[in-house]
């Protein structure tokens, strides 16, 4: 099940780091077309190709400032080619699914759903399951009752062999919260890595503070 | 630039063995970049709808239907306006501006509201404290010197601006006394870049 720590380590933040870079790299690309494209029409707009010696093809039409945006016969060029049609339609199909992937890969929370759990005493072809949300919901128990600790909100996330948990603790006023992490670490997510055998369980953990009643913090 | 450097994801150093055969041991403390859900999912939704209209327009159009409305109304404006108009320029500033801010979007880490914390004597946890509790604490930690009537808190990522109002005494030792209580405040949350603790005293009118 496990090949050394490090691997275990490195897969560590598992989908949400997929996702993360997912995001940034589109993200990023349209930032780029959106950039690339408002920035050509800002310099045959502004006539800055002439002004200021950009070099760029002066006989592009973008390049003039007083041609169309887009003129009906630069739409229509290319619509009488064979290639066009199958071609504008795959491009835009492709676009759209792809859009709607992204679209839908925010949507899903990533809560992890069953998680095996090693059980030494049965056979070697018998699985033992634990729903996540208990899991979750036992760490969260736990964790309410460490002294300082107002609220603890526990999601457990990712797949089944790279499950992780995701802590937020809300500390009463007043509470150092290095200690309180310290005891979370100790207690609830030492003991449901002991209990599920999950051993590489990584936790992400959040501390607010709850607002004491006299704070007057900007 | 297509290739894209892969900013926050890049994975994470390899741990020293030693750390690897006692346990997980803590992970790097540093801030997780952020997953950008939002930005991500708006602009997915604004990609879907335009790429689904225009697809649904060009299988519209050339199964023989004649265009669109709302497709005949921007070809026209299109093809009407020159590059030089007003609108189209502004048009264009925004597109800009907007590609400039989806750029900075995926390239920088985000979560400016959290601070890491080190995690030390910790396994397999990451946390980060919120700057605004920190706030709270070096708030609270102010109202415990001697003289202090009130203090308004500002937690930076990188400076704690305090400015407390003192009822009496000397200024410099009302500020002195708090740079050292603050600072050990801070020290004991446990953080990887503890913020420099800027004091500034004033006395209440009275």
């Amino acid at each position: 099940m496990r090949r050394g720590r490090r691997a275990g380590q490195e897969k560590e933040a598992g989908a949400d780091m997929t996702r993360t870079a997912v995001n940034r790299v589109l993200l990023g690309l349209v930032g780029l077309v959106l950039l690339g494209g408002g920035g050509l029409l800002l310099i045959g707009g502004l006539n800055l190709n002439r002004r200021w010696h950009l070099g760029l093809p002066a006989h592009w039409s973008v390049m003039q400032p007083h041609h169309a945006v887009l003129t009906a016969a630069q739409r229509d060029q290319w619509r009488n080619h064979g290639w066009w049609w199958p071609t504008a339609f795959a491009g835009l199909a492709v676009l759209t699914l792809l859009s709607l992937w992204w679209l839908i890969g925010q949507l899903h929370r990533g809560t992890a759903g069953d998680l095996p759990v090693p059980v030494p005493d049965r056979g070697p072809r018998s699985r033992t399951l634990v729903r996540s949300g208990a899991l979750a919901a036992a760490v969260a128990g736990e964790a309410e009752e460490l002294p300082g600790v107002a609220r603890a909100r526990v999601r457990v996330q990712g797949h089944r062999r790279r499950a992780r948990a995701r802590v937020s603790l809300t500390l009463t006023p007043g509470t150092a919260p290095d200690p309180v992490l310290r005891a979370l670490s100790d207690g609830p997510l030492a003991h449901i890595r002991l209990a599920t055998g999950l051993t590489e369980l990584p936790a992400e953990v959040r501390i607010r503070a709850d607002r004491g009643p006299a704070q007057r913090v900007e | 630039m297509t290739t894209a450097p892969a900013p926050g994801p890049a994975p994470l150093p390899a741990l020293p063995t030693e750390a690897a055969e006692v346990g997980p041991g803590p992970l790097r403390p540093r801030r997780p970049w952020s997953t950008r859900r939002n930005a991500a999912a708006l602009t997915a939704l604004v990609l879907t709808g335009a790429g689904g209209a225009l697809l649904y327009e060009e299988v519209y159009i050339h199964t023989g239907h004649t265009a669109h409305h709302w497709r005949t109304r921007i070809t026209d404006a299109l093809a009407d306006h020159s590059l030089n108009n007003h609108w189209v320029i502004a048009g264009s500033a925004v597109g800009l501006v907007l590609g400039l801010w989806l750029l900075l979007l995926a390239l920088t880490p985000g979560r400016r509201g959290v601070l890491p914390m080190t995690g030390v004597g910790t396994s397999g946890v990451r946390a980060v404290l919120e700057r605004s509790a920190a706030g709270a604490l070096l708030h609270r930690a102010t109202l415990e010197v001697n003289g202090v009537k009130g203090a308004r808190v500002k937690v930076g990522r990188r400076r704690a601006v305090i400015r407390a109002v003192v009822g009496f005494g000397a200024h410099e030792q009302a500020a002195e006394e708090l740079t050292r209580h603050l600072s050990a405040e801070r020290d004991r949350m446990g953080l990887v870049r503890p913020p420099v603790v800027k004091v500034k005293v004033r006395s209440s009118k009275s």
